[in-house]
């Protein structure tokens, strides 16, 4: 690497905020996707004016920069592929403001989502987006991924939860975009156009987050159902009446298969399952609860459970935690897809994706978010069964075909990264790829941030 | 489904390209008013027009952009949906098209959501005449950038929306409406602390000394609210007249300024008559005196913007620092390296 280039850093960082060792650089060239780059120089800034001239050395030079929340994404996205520099946000770490009169929390990048639900929650407050990997995954990483969980359904991703950025673009420019209010556009809306563009597009070096008041109390809710059509259009019945759900989540027959396995208390009829928290007070909550049984009882539902305490319903949701080690034990890897289709297109997607498994005998088990159509799809695989490999490449292929086939879009939440970027062609053509291009050209003209992730080349 | 309107409009688009002249894109014309004057070809896109696809099992709508709001709340309104943004139609011609593209949300905006939020998707004509697509119809999508999104209140200065699908939800079981007599800074106080409590506030509006509030869900949560806040039973009628601004206060020949601040940010103490929408976050001013609304509201942590105005003015919308305007024209430039989409409706140089 150009001496010069490291020089540069080395009047901008203090030395113990540059790690050049190899030992260390290594910790920092992988996320989830178990893909590994090493990166040539690593950097822990602490302030805004420290990327901001970070980048700019970076542009002056040409050096490629991965910026870094904790490498929890599952796409590959902060993998540092033509090595350079990675800039791990790990020490800007403060909540900066907590403005409970304005009901919003201002942070720096490297604060991690469950720092910020707690500093809410001190308040009545939380912020929407929800990640199972909350305790470790950073604000930084949530809105360059535009992550999401189970409560989007009803209160959005970051991009609906996000009132104000500041960021540093790919020239070194430090801008703020959004303001501080509820209603916050001055012209083009540049704070959408960067959460979700996965580090492609600008640094953030703060953001400034909506909060929500804390229901009072929820309920929880099971239902099973003897089709997964059955299922489906309990969805869409639950989905329409007036008050939406806080979490919809689902698991085809496949994950219920496991489960029961492993010994949880599921009919052996069940075909689908469905989990449903609602939100209130009182007796406002009760009757909530009510219209979701009732919406829930279409023809072909087989069984209503409705845990009345915390423990009752931590029973009902244990039956979903167990999904994960489950699937391990089958086999070693899993290839974890978050497609997204219409509601009333979920029986398709899960009858084709059944039809895919028996063709290329992989095990495909499916559960997810059903109020919004975002469906984890799991191919279990054992990467050292070299055909298995191949062919589970092929079948992935079939079932993007599937997703576009059902007017779907290809990701929900875990974004492209690496891992999708060349599937991305399926759903979006080539002048619209272009002009994501452009816009990329004009934000980072010498396409040094995060280049090859997301966008596909033209 | 023929696709005659959308192909006559390409056409305009690439002959406006080769000759290297901008275009005036309008559809209604409701909302003229707002925003800088354009000079440039007219380029009227109302006969673009039609429900494409309504599933209200879905909670989707894709409709051309030329179709007329009412006609689009009238369908949903048969199947017990809304358009959850509430937006403001000035008048029967209002289209979908120019609300997306003007960004504007009414009343409930605080509680559910802006335009923007609602969008799903779109087709649209770019600056190079190419027909391009963004979004779906799925309710979450995080493949590329979000253009869609973009589109979103660029009034027309990016390209030509086609089609729009848009979330769409039910509407609320039970409403019932209160009105508190009391002082401004008393009424912004109390709407902050109800605010931030888990209550269905799904409007409120502070006027006259008074506090209007709506409150929207199911009849039993409706109820508790309203046991809890106390407050006079009134009408319904106030929050549709202030959406589509048919108020007194909206019609008079005065400079109408749209501050948008921090809900929290105290009374404003300014002469004149105000109103106060979105828990505090959004207010109406008529002012004509010296005072620099931009300057004021830019040290309030807010932005402004001159909405109605009776002569010419230099600015409409807050300017943006150096930096922030650089990338709005760079983003045009990606958009349309021509410069032919409503120059200048927003910015110079957008
Ligand atoms: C067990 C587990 C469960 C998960 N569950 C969910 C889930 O429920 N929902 C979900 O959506 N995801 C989930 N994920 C994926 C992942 O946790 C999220 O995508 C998370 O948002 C990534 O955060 P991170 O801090 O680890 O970011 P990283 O993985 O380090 O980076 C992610 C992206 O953000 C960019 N980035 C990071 N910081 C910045 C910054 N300051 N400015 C600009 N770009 C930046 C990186 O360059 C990269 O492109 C899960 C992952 C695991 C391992």
């Amino acid at each position: 690497m150009d001496t010069a280039f490291h020089k540069a850093i080395k009047k901008i960082l203090p030395a113990q905020q540059i790690l050049t060792d190899e030992a260390e650089r290594l910790t920092y060239g992988y996320d989830n996707s178990r893909r590994h780059a090493l990166p040539d120089i690593v950097v822990l800034p602490h302030t805004e004016r420290q990327v901001a001239d970070i980048v700019k050395a970076c542009h002056d030079f040409k050096v490629p920069l991965t910026a870094r929340g904790r490498g929890t994404g599952t796409t590959g996205a902060t993998v540092p592929v033509r090595g350079g520099l990675v800039m791990s946000f790990e020490q800007m770490n403060k909540i900066i403001n907590m403005d409970a009169a304005n009901r919003m929390i201002t942070v720096e990048p490297g604060v991690t989502n469950q720092q910020v639900q707690q500093a809410a929650a001190e308040h009545g407050f939380f912020w929407a987006p929800d990640p199972t990997s909350a305790a470790f995954c950073t604000v930084g990483g949530n809105l360059a991924y535009n992550s999401a969980g189970p409560r989007a359904v009803k209160y959005g991703s970051c991009r609906e939860n996000t009132l104000e950025l500041r960021a540093v673009t790919g020239t070194g420019e430090i801008i703020r975009c959004g303001t501080h209010t509820t209603k916050g556009v001055v012209g083009y809306d540049l704070t959408r156009l960067i959460i979700g563009s996965e580090g492609t597009l600008a640094i953030i070096t703060q953001a400034t987050l909506k909060l929500l008041p804390k229901a009072e109390s929820k309920y929880t809710l099971k239902f099973t159902y003897n089709s997964m059509d059955a299922a489906a259009r309990a969805v869409s019945s639950i989905m329409a009446q007036p008050d939406t759900p806080c979490a919809l989540e689902f698991m085809d027959s496949r994950a219920l298969q496991l489960i029961r396995e492993n010994g949880a208390d599921i009919s052996a009829d069940a075909a689908a399952l469905l989990m449903v928290e609602v939100e209130g007070r009182g007796s406002a909550l009760q009757q909530a609860a009510d219209a979701v049984i009732q919406a829930a009882r279409v023809e072909g539902h087989l069984h209503t459970e409705q845990a009345r305490n915390a423990e009752e319903a931590a029973q009902i949701w244990q039956a979903r935690k167990q999904l994960s080690p489950s699937l391990r034990k089958i086999a070693p890897k899993k290839i974890n897809e978050d497609v997204v289709v219409p509601v009333s297109h979920i029986p398709a997607l899960i009858n084709g994706l059944n039809q895919l498994s028996d063709q290329y005998r992989i095990p495909i088990v499916n559960f997810g978010h059903a109020g919004n159509g975002n469906i984890h799809v799991n191919l279990l695989i054992n990467p050292d069964d070299k055909m298995q490999m191949a062919s589970a490449q092929e079948c992935l292929n079939q079932v993007f075909d599937l997703v576009i086939k059902l007017d779907g879009s290809l990701s929900g939440e875990h974004g492209v990264g690496l891992e999708k970027r060349d599937f991305i062609y399926k759903e979006l053509g080539a002048a619209e790829i272009r002009l994501m291009h452009a816009i990329k050209k004009q934000f980072d003209p010498h396409n040094i941030l995060n280049a090859d992730k997301t966008l596909p080349a033209l | 489904m023929t696709d005659h309107t959308a192909r006559q409009l390409q056409q305009q688009v690439q002959q406006a390209i080769a000759e290297q002249q901008p275009l005036n894109i309008f559809a209604g014309n409701s909302r003229a008013f707002y925003g800088h004057p354009v000079a440039g070809t007219p380029c009227p896109v109302a006969d673009h027009q039609g429900i494409i696809d309504y599933q209200p099992a879905e909670l989707v709508i894709t409709v051309k952009a030329g179709t007329r709001l009412s006609e689009i709340e009238q369908t949903l309104a048969e199947h017990n949906q809304m358009l959850a943004f509430e937006p403001p139609a000035f008048n029967e011609s209002s289209t979908i098209g120019g609300c997306v593209a003007a960004g504007l949300s009414g009343p409930s905006r605080a509680f559910s959501g802006s335009v923007r939020d609602f969008v799903l998707g779109c087709r649209m004509i770019n600056g190079r005449g190419e027909i391009v697509q963004f979004g779906g119809q799925v309710m979450k999508n995080v493949a590329g950038y979000d253009v869609s999104r973009l589109m979103a209140g660029s009034l027309g200065t990016l390209g030509i929306l086609l089609d729009i699908s848009l979330k769409v939800l039910p509407r609320p079981a039970s409403r019932l409406s209160l009105k508190f007599d009391m002082e401004e800074a008393a009424a912004i106080k109390s709407i902050r602390q109800w605010a931030g409590q888990p209550l269905p506030i799904s409007a409120s509006c502070i006027m006259q000394e008074q506090l209007l509030i709506r409150l929207d869900s199911t009849p039993s949560a409706v109820d508790s609210a309203r046991q809890k806040l106390g407050g006079e039973i009134i009408d319904d009628s106030i929050w549709p007249r202030l959406q589509h601004q048919q108020m007194d206060f909206f019609q008079q020949d005065k400079n109408l300024w749209r501050l948008s601040l921090p809900p929290a940010t105290a009374p404003l103490n300014m002469p004149g008559e105000q109103i106060i929408e979105w828990h505090g976050g959004q207010r109406w001013i008529h002012h004509e005196g010296e005072t620099d609304i931009f300057a004021l509201t830019s040290s309030l942590g807010g932005h402004a913007c001159l909405y109605k105005t009776r002569s010419r003015a230099d600015n409409i919308f807050q300017p943006l620092d150096t930096q922030l305007m650089t990338l709005q024209r760079n983003t045009k430039q990606a958009m349309d390296p021509m410069g032919i989409f409503n120059p200048g409706r927003i910015y110079r140089g957008l």
